[in-house]
């Protein structure tokens, strides 16, 4: 037997507690000392024997069923291969990425996109069902994310293709999803208790950059003016209908803001909102921002606002990694489409503010060359084929990552987060699940002695 | 924390006093969290998602191969007393799904959550602002382990 390249083995907050995970699996066990002795046991004997030892210990015997130790025969690079390509193909639910408009009203500095004043009408909207009506096969799953530009400047076209795109998905048997990313600036009630009303609304991603006095100055409006107060006051209204999930990008100028953005929502009774970082990046020649942070740096941020969050009463946003499996976003997955407001089709949301002429294909059918030949800019993507890669501890987690990214480099890919703070997430990830473990004995012990 | 052999992760990024201060808020509250929370022995069998399928002790409903109808559990555990939205599992595919915990925290009733975290989070709050570290991005604490 060999180890496998994929386990990570750290402390957790706790005093004497462990944790092992293993990245290929997504095994996760906590160990005491002596369970912490049969692991390092049983390591030592398949480093200097290729054997567990004898007799194999219970525990030695979980970590061997959860492939910490695995046969010399299996080669774990394979399976990675093997799970990408084999998701890839399995895969038959159709995911869009629609931007009714490119239009924004705000100018942030970092933006990756050019605005255009491009807005989908009548006869492309006539078109986007079309091609959905043939491409969606039935008993499947219907997907889509409104993007843009700022989606709700073109709120008719959601109101117009939400119900439709529903119905659709219901006629073939298929389970519908929504969801939609906004600035938030024209996210009021009633546009969030009608996105409510279509089935299948997952959440509203909205962007605060942090404190008032950051945001303000990283995402003005066209004119120049403030928008947080105003956002904020939408969240409150907005909650009362839809999920919410504030992402805050994040680079070297706003870092010192954070605390003060939970505080603020804490204020406005938004504790229970997801809050989550993006990383501020040259994803293209657009964005313009200068102080961006790398990505150890970013992974050590984001670290540090999980345990922020748990600190200040909101859900750490602590979850356990898990091995991927089949296509890494829409760019590389077989049927997901970016779908512009001028007919254009895409791969990747960094090419959907881009004119139709520019794209790879049309979902106009006068003009289209077929879907599939769009997909082919992707078809022979190989995420074990990065050199970095393949000797990375965390390659189960990403298959590189952000394929759009990880074309720019030959020899590695876009990293993840994990790469750098898998042990931080781990220790995260057990400490809510410790604190919640706790939290129902204490329940069970109070229940009993009421019986009692 | 305490190194114990070659390939154990001690690097953090997370200021050791903070985690102390943490800890002294869980001892003030008699929160013990050295017990193991995982149950290993429920993901044996799972965790190799040989047939592309979700754990079934996280994500009851869901079918290998397949998440055609799938509608969450209506109650989590991180809220028992209210219940979910039956939406949110709607987007999920068997190619995205987290196995992750079906929880409430997100969507709802995170301001009704556990008892026990409440009052953790009392606890920290009455410590001094000064008492924690601020958010920086300097390096990870200990060696770089990562390839």
């Amino acid at each position: 037997m060999k180890i496998s390249a994929y386990n990570c083995l750290t402390s957790s907050f706790a005093p004497g507690k462990h944790l092992a995970f293993n990245a290929l699996t997504g095994a996760f066990l906590s160990l005491d000392a002596e369970r912490l002795d049969d692991y390092e046991a049983l390591l030592a004997s398949i480093e200097t024997t290729g054997s567990p030892p004898e007799p194999v210990r219970p525990f030695q015997k979980t970590l061997i069923e959860n492939g910490f130790v695995i046969p010399d025969e299996c080669d774990e690079q394979t399976e990675i291969s093997n799970r990408y390509h084999g998701g890839k193909a399995a895969s038959r639910g159709l995911g869009l990425t629609i931007a009714p408009t490119i239009t924004c009203n705000f100018g942030c500095g970092y933006c990756f996109q050019s605005h255009s004043n491009t807005r989908m009408d009548d006869a492309r909207i006539d078109d986007l069902l079309a091609f959905v009506d043939a491409r969606l096969e039935a008993g499947t799953s219907l997907n889509v994310t409104w993007f843009g530009g700022e989606p709700l400047g073109a709120f008719d076209v959601i109101e117009k293709l939400a119900p439709r795109l529903h119905a659709l998905a219901m006629e073939r048997d298929c389970t519908f999803g929504h969801s939609i990313i906004t600035n938030g600036y024209l996210l009021t009630e009633a546009r969030a208790a009608f996105l409510a009303s279509i089935p299948g609304f997952g959440d509203a991603q909205v962007t605060l950059d942090g404190a008032r006095r950051h945001h303000d100055i990283r995402r003005p409006t066209l004119a120049g003016n403030g928008t947080f107060d105003r956002i904020l006051d939408n969240l409150v209204a907005a909650a009362r209908h839809i999920p919410i999930l504030v992402r805050v990008n994040v680079d070297h100028r706003n870092v010192d803001g954070l605390e003060e953005l939970l505080d603020a929502l804490t204020e406005r009774g938004l504790r229970h909102v997801g809050v989550y970082l993006g990383h501020v990046w040259h994803y293209t020649d657009e964005v313009g921002a200068t102080d961006i942070l790398t990505k150890e740096e970013f992974a050590a941020i984001e670290t540090q606002f999980k345990f922020l969050k748990f600190r200040k009463g909101f859900a750490s946003g602590a979850m356990l990694p898990q091995p991927k499996r089949g296509a890494l976003c829409s760019a590389d997955s077989n049927n997901s489409f970016v779908l512009g407001p001028g007919g254009g089709i895409f791969n990747c949301w960094n090419e959907a503010h881009q004119d139709a002429r520019q794209a790879l294909g049309r979902y106009s059918p006068a003009t289209e060359p077929q879907p599939n030949e769009v997909k082919q800019q992707w078809a022979g993507y190989e995420p074990s084929a990065k050199p970095a890669c393949r000797s990375c501890h965390v390659a189960p987690l990403c298959m590189t990552g952000c394929p759009w990214e990880a074309a720019k480099v030959t020899d590695t890919g876009d990293c993840i987060s994990a790469r750098f703070n898998l042990a931080d997430q781990l220790r995260l990830y057990d400490l809510e699940q410790s604190v919640a473990l706790a939290d129902k004995t204490r329940q069970q012990s109070a229940g009993a002695a009421g019986i009692a | 924390m305490t190194e114990r052999s070659a390939g154990y992760d001690i690097k953090s990024a997370i200021d050791p006093r903070d985690v102390a201060n943490m800890l002294e808020a869980m001892k003030q509250i008699g929160l013990d969290i050295s017990v193991p929370a995982v149950n290993e022995e429920a993901r044996i069998g799972n965790v190799l998602y040989a047939s592309g399928g979700c754990d079934p002790h996280d994500c009851s409903g869901f079918k290998p191969g397949s998440c055609s109808g799938v509608t969450c559990p209506t109650k989590s555990s991180a809220c028992p007393t209210e219940a979910c939205s039956t939406k949110v599992c709607a987007n999920h595919t068997c190619q995205s799904v987290s196995c992750g915990k079906v929880s409430c925290n997100n969507y709802h009733h995170w301001e009704s959550r556990a008892s026990t975290l409440g009052a953790l989070t009392e606890a920290m709050s009455r410590l001094p602002a000064g008492s924690w570290s601020q958010l920086s991005s300097r390096p990870l604490s200990g060696p770089d382990l990562a390839t």
